[in-house]
């Protein structure tokens, strides 16, 4: 009998996904997205992104994995911020929403928005409803993405210069050849490569740290206004995680672009950032300036998070762990996804999941443990 | 005042060949492994770290003679491995047991977790039949897998339980020495932390000595006893933990821990940048290995290899500013 519960669910589940493919195709096959549908003003002009109560859905044949799901925060201009969490939480997942690179149909935005502040024409757009030709515009563009993997980030059939140029020329289709050459030489200068024919080299020819310095020149060729690193140094020795994350630093106030920084190392999050997003199974559990995270932690995942790394220089004889694995991020359960690992865990906690509190202006945390201190909400 | 050493290493080499045209003839070779030597007393955890590349591995790899090593003597529980024939050696592999990088691919996924436990405890007949089953149960329970885990396949575990099953299988064969190459770095933090408690309760239940590769230099801190760092095939810097984080001293050892990244957005380090990346072990500088990307350089250190030289209380520094 339960076999048959079963086949009928999964039957449920495939026309469910079915309804959700059509739709999406839908939206991809529109040729012309007007302009009303995607324009809206932004809650702060001094941001240049808002997520407001992201949701990103994937739709399997075992249900529904809500890989983001209902995420808020703002990207300051000029300003650093660092999204931590460990594997599967949906870091990864919301920058690749920002750049619309979700694996469609399974992988869809379900609901919210990104507004993303476009200082080029003074507009702001929800990226979430915008279309193809417009995202085609904005990508490596105004908002770039250094990836993972240098090793396979780079085409490993093409010499640098192609890759490199290809990117520049597509977005400035009135640069000559020469120009576009000269601008390419500039960004590895930029980014500290000053080698002869290097634009003729291959990406196996280059070591892991050169190879990320270039997928770097390539995210600032064309000046972008915000650029997400996602683990930009984790296959990266120290040594040369130490000059890549100096670089960035440095590049960051060059061109006055802000970063998003995806990691799940606490200690480049500290160097860099000046604020932190921690995310636990799809959604916020505590935000706030580094200041705050680092010095004020408050969520118990994050205070864990914080003693479960071994320090330089701190002895310890045990190593502070936090119990228990991620859940499945299917069939979340209804209470705070937290639950079972948590230690400070009340009866409150078995309620529905707790809201984001404010604990100042900047700071706020997703627990039961501070929910009577200020109930304000999810914004503040 | 002699100490138990449970493994001696002396001198280790390890070239592999390079070879070319259509002949595959030896054009040179690449100086993996170039003159290590390392003591690790019973009990005790020798902490290897470097960047990659710098032959960590093959280190790991050589003294279990995984891959036989160019030249160099390795003794285990004082017997000499030198030169054995793999028939000879298999007597000896229980008491050898490593542990692997990516706990992804060291396991076979046809095969259920009971018999990747205890594939080896058969092959050795370590165990009476009668009493196998208990035996590995045991094992399971002793690295906190629950028993009911023995007819599952790997697919079904999460990286940190994955993790826990290499251990197993190692420990199943109640060896005294483990090599640990890299076993926590594919892990999230959290689940990190669980694994090197385990493996320092397991260590301390059973006078494992454990030879702990890794490049994450806070993980290192933690769990070793003596610290070996190392530069493109050469060790330069050994000494007890305290001595090495207290007052390193090779300008190598200085830069690699200025670079590690620290959770305090107050602390601002003077950091340390090595400019450049680690040089071909094929063709590796003349001279002190390191003075290409050194800050401290001497006109000697291009011509002259330092020799190690022992600065007090076991801290072995190979610089020539030490001389």
């Amino acid at each position: 009998m339960a076999d048959k519960a079963q086949k009928k669910e999964l039957k449920a589940i495939k026309k469910f996904n079915a309804a959700r493919y059509r739709e999406y195709n839908k939206t991809m096959k529109r040729k012309k997205v007007p302009e009303s549908i995607y324009l809206t003003t932004m809650k702060n002009p001094d941001n240049i992104i808002e997520f407001d109560d992201l949701k990103t859905y994937f739709y399997t044949d075992v249900g529904t994995v809500k890989a983001v799901d209902g995420v808020t925060f703002d990207i300051p201009k000029g300003k650093t911020i660092g999204v931590v969490g460990e594997s599967g939480c949906g870091k990864s997942v919301t920058s690749l929403s920002v750049m619309r690179l979700l694996q469609g149909p399974q992988g869809q935005i379900a609901g919210g928005q990104i507004r993303f502040n476009q200082q080029s024409t003074g507009r702001v757009l929800d990226l979430t409803k915008a279309g193809i030709k417009e995202m085609e515009k904005i990508r490596g563009n105004e908002i770039s993405m250094i990836f993972q993997e240098p090793m396979t980030t780079l085409n490993p059939v093409f010499t640098i210069g192609d890759q490199l140029c290809e990117c520049i020329s597509l977005h400035n289709p009135e640069m000559g050849k020469k120009a576009v050459e000269e601008r390419a030489l500039e960004t590895l200068k930029m980014v500290g490569i000053v080698r002869e024919g290097i634009l003729k080299n291959y990406p196996h020819e280059l070591s892991g740290g050169m190879r990320q310095r270039v997928v770097i020149a390539m995210a600032l060729s064309c000046d972008p206004q915000l650029i997400i690193a996602d683990e930009p140094t984790t296959a990266l020795d120290v040594t040369i995680q130490a000059q890549i994350l100096d670089l960035l630093r440095d590049l960051k106030d060059k061109i006055n672009a802000s970063i998003m920084l995806i990691t799940h190392d606490l200690g480049v999050v500290a160097e860099m950032a000046d604020y932190v997003v921690v995310m636990y199974a799809g959604r916020i559990v505590e935000q706030g300036t580094a200041d705050d995270i680092f010095h004020r932690p408050s969520h118990p995942y994050t205070i864990g998070l914080m003693k479960s790394r071994p320090m330089l220089n701190t002895r310890v004889d045990r190593l502070y762990s936090i119990p228990g694995n991620v859940p499945n991020p299917i069939n979340l359960p209804e209470h705070c996804y937290f639950k079972n690992r948590c230690e400070s865990c009340m009866e409150a906690c078995s309620g529905k999941y707790p809201e984001l509190v404010s604990l100042s202006d900047t700071h706020k945390v997703s627990c039961y443990l501070h929910q009577n201190k200020k109930a304000t909400g999810g914004e503040a | 005042m002699a100490k138990e050493y449970v493994v001696e290493v002396k001198d280790l080499k390890k070239y592999f060949p390079i070879k070319s045209g259509i002949l595959q003839r030896t054009v040179g070779h690449v100086r993996a492994v170039d003159g290590v030597s390392i003591n690790i007393e019973k009990g005790q955890t020798f902490g290897l770290v470097g960047e990659s590349g710098c032959g960590k591995t093959t280190v790991g790899r050589s003294i279990l003679h995984l891959t036989p090593p160019t030249s160099g003597e390795v003794k285990i529980s004082g017997n000499n491995i030198n030169g054995l024939k793999k028939k000879e050696l298999r007597p000896l592999r229980p008491k050898m047991q490593m542990i692997f990088q990516d706990p992804f691919s060291s396991l076979d996924p046809r095969m259920p977790v009971g018999e990747i436990i205890g594939e080896a405890v058969k092959e050795h007949n370590l165990v009476p039949k009668s009493e196998y089953r208990d035996y590995i149960l045991k094992v399971m329970k002793d690295c906190g897998l629950r028993p009911y885990y023995i007819d599952r396949y790997p697919h079904e575990f999460s990286g940190g339980q994955r993790q826990r099953i290499c251990i197993a299988r190692a420990l199943a064969l109640n060896p005294d020495f483990i090599v640990c190459d890299e076993p926590v770095s594919a892990l999230d933090v959290s689940i990190q932390a669980q694994i090197i408690n385990l493996m320092k309760d397991l260590q301390a239940e059973r006078k494992l000595t454990y030879l702990f590769i890794s490049h994450d230099l806070s993980v290192v801190e933690h769990i070793s006893d003596v610290i070996g760092v190392m530069y493109l095939g050469t060790m330069m810097e050994t000494g007890s933990r305290e001595e090495i984080f207290r007052e390193p001293l090779h300008p190598y050892t200085r830069a690699l821990f200025s670079a590690v990244p620290i959770a305090d957005p107050d602390v601002k380090m003077n950091r340390i940048i090595l400019q450049g990346d680690i040089p071909s072990p094929a063709k590796p500088p003349e001279g002190c290995k390191f003075h290409t990307r050194c800050a401290q350089c001497m006109e000697r250190c291009k011509k002259e290899i330092p020799v190690p030289k022992d600065m007090g209380n076991g801290h072995v520094v190979s610089c020539h500013l030490y001389d």
